[in-house]
């Protein structure tokens, strides 16, 4: 008989992940229920080992895995409207990638009307969240995130039709988000808080719906964006599209961060959080092309691929894992210094197929596939796949 | 007893109706209490109390608060008002069911008697 010391929780966690538990809401509370049931046969006299044999060998194979699937899908089923906005506003950009492949008229129209679609469906799963989570802490910041991400969005609309202010509306976008990430990167990381708060709570929530969707528009941005290259059309709309996945997969990538546990990311490492709050502003203060001037961007650009490249593997714990996506990391690097070169005239763009070729694309392709179980890298990658594309054969500056 | 079966339909209202009878519980205490007040017949798995412990929450019916308890995050229920009203007509619902079924299962004296008058 004793008590639960260090490394039997350390047991407990590892069982936990290997049992595929991600969902930190619920991986907290199977690690106290199992815990708890321990501590309850331990104080009827069996040892720690006894206990957890009885445990551990009454708990189905993949059960855990499965409870997680059934209790997201049962949380998502409260969130209808916004799921339907959701894929509808899939449905419209294919039908603008498809106008747009047919020469039709009408894609500018479509791709206002998805993105009118993905700002309603934020707004609406938000404020529902909200609602329904109103004993959560953290409301006015998390309306800030969405009026700052909503902006971006009405910017992008503003840009299809022509109309004056998108500058503005890019500058307060990019504002808003400017003080609310670094701060809230800070007081998640620093003090702990991300237990209660509706942000974190909601975000980690949505994980797999936003990487579903990130990668659907990937698919289609990119489909898009190599038949404008073999076909030879202008590449608005999938120039569109890949910054809307950069923008996407930015935040996604940042917002990862605030779940130290499931990222096993920052902690209270002082040096991670300055180099992640640096590396949030190199991405995205390139979106200010009437504020910046290009090679600023493109310095800024390149930091943030070094840095945020960085950050990605340095908590990788398996060696032959760390290994491969630390020479695709130290390839992405070399690629965007080759682009920085290019950019600022130090290389001939006539040389740009030493950084733009379709071996490099098709490598980056592998690694995305290869880090479906890295949600950070993968996301990191999501991001370099589709700047590659928004930037070749070269293009001028992030975003 | 192979509860699983009938467990299914009822967990809701179990859940509920401990909740109705306790400020706040966590998963834990929850299984625990169902298992000592059904004579350990009734022993809900993590798959069968957790999806529905986030359907009441997401429904509007359970409100939650965390708490460190030995260095871990404990997760405590409560019925909100909305949910205390449900938790009541729940229980009152599966008691008459409950009160028919019991009606069904149980042997009809009548019946006893006529096959006496048979001779059995």
């Amino acid at each position: 008989m004793g008590s639960i010391d260090q490394n039997h929780l350390l047991k407990i966690e590892k069982y936990l992940d290997e049992q595929g538990l991600t969902f930190k809401p619920l991986r907290e509370e199977m690690l106290d229920h199992i815990l708890s049931d321990l501590e309850g046969n331990m104080e009827q006299g069996k040892t720690f080992e006894e206990a957890w044999t009885m445990i551990s060998g009454a708990i189905p194979h993949h059960h855990f895995k499965s409870l997680q699937t059934e209790t997201m899908e049962t949380i998502n089923k409260r969130f209808n409207i916004s799921k339907g906005l959701t894929y509808l506003a899939i449905l419209l950009l294919a039908a603008t990638s498809i106008f747009k492949l047919l020469h039709f008229p009408g894609t500018g129209y479509l791709l206002i009307a998805s993105l009118v679609a993905m700002g309603i469906a934020l707004l609406v799963s938000s404020i529902s969240g909200i609602y329904l989570h109103r004993e959560k802490k953290g409301q006015w910041l998390m309306m800030g995130m969405i009026f700052g991400i909503l902006l971006f969005i009405t910017s992008w609309m503003f840009a299809v039709l022509h109309l004056p202010g998108r500058s503005e509306l890019l500058l307060g976008s990019v504002t808003i988000l400017l003080i609310l990430f670094p701060f809230l990167t800070l007081y998640f990381n620093s003090h702990l808080k991300s237990e209660n708060n509706i942000l974190t709570y909601l975000h980690e929530k949505h994980i797999p719906g936003i990487e579903r969707f990130l990668f659907i528009l990937l698919g289609l941005a990119v489909s898009l964006r190599i038949s404008s290259i073999v076909f030879d059309y202008p590449p608005n709309v999938s120039m569109a599209l890949l910054v809307l996945v950069i923008f996407g997969a930015g935040l996604q990538y940042f917002a990862l961060t605030w779940h130290p546990k499931t990222s096993n990311f920052i902690g209270n490492n002082k040096w991670a959080q300055v180099l992640i709050i640096i590396s949030f502003a190199c991405f995205l203060l390139p979106a200010l092309p009437s504020y910046l001037s290009l090679p600023v961007r493109v310095t800024l650009g390149t930091l943030f691929f070094i840095i945020a490249g960085w950050l990605s593997v340095r908590k990788l714990t398996k060696n032959y894992t760390k290994v491969y996506f630390i020479l695709l990391i130290g390839l992405i690097i070399l690629h965007h210094i080759g682009w920085w070169m290019i950019e600022m005239n130090v290389v001939n763009s006539n040389h740009s197929h030493f950084f733009f070729n379709l071996p490099f694309a098709l490598i980056l392709l592998v690694g995305l596939i290869f880090s479906q179980k890295h949600s950070l890298i993968k996301v990191y990658l999501t991001i370099v796949l589709a700047h590659y594309f928004l930037e070749y054969p070269v293009g001028k500056g992030l975003w | 007893m192979s509860s699983k079966e009938y467990i299914k339909g009822t967990i809701k209202t179990i859940v509920l109706k401990l909740l109705a009878e306790n400020s706040r519980m966590y998963g834990y205490e929850i299984s625990q209490r169902v298992a000592e007040l059904s004579d350990q017949e009734i022993k809900l798995t993590y798959g069968a109390l957790y999806p529905i412990l986030y359907k009441l929450e997401n429904e509007g019916l359970l409100s939650t608060s965390s708490e460190i308890i030995d260095n871990r995050a404990r997760k405590y229920y409560s019925l909100t008002p909305k949910g205390k009203e449900i938790a009541k007509e729940k229980v009152s619902e599966l008691q008459k069911f409950s009160e028919s079924l019991k009606k069904i299962l149980m042997p009809d004296p009548q019946s006893n008697l006529s096959l006496e008058i048979w001779g059995v």
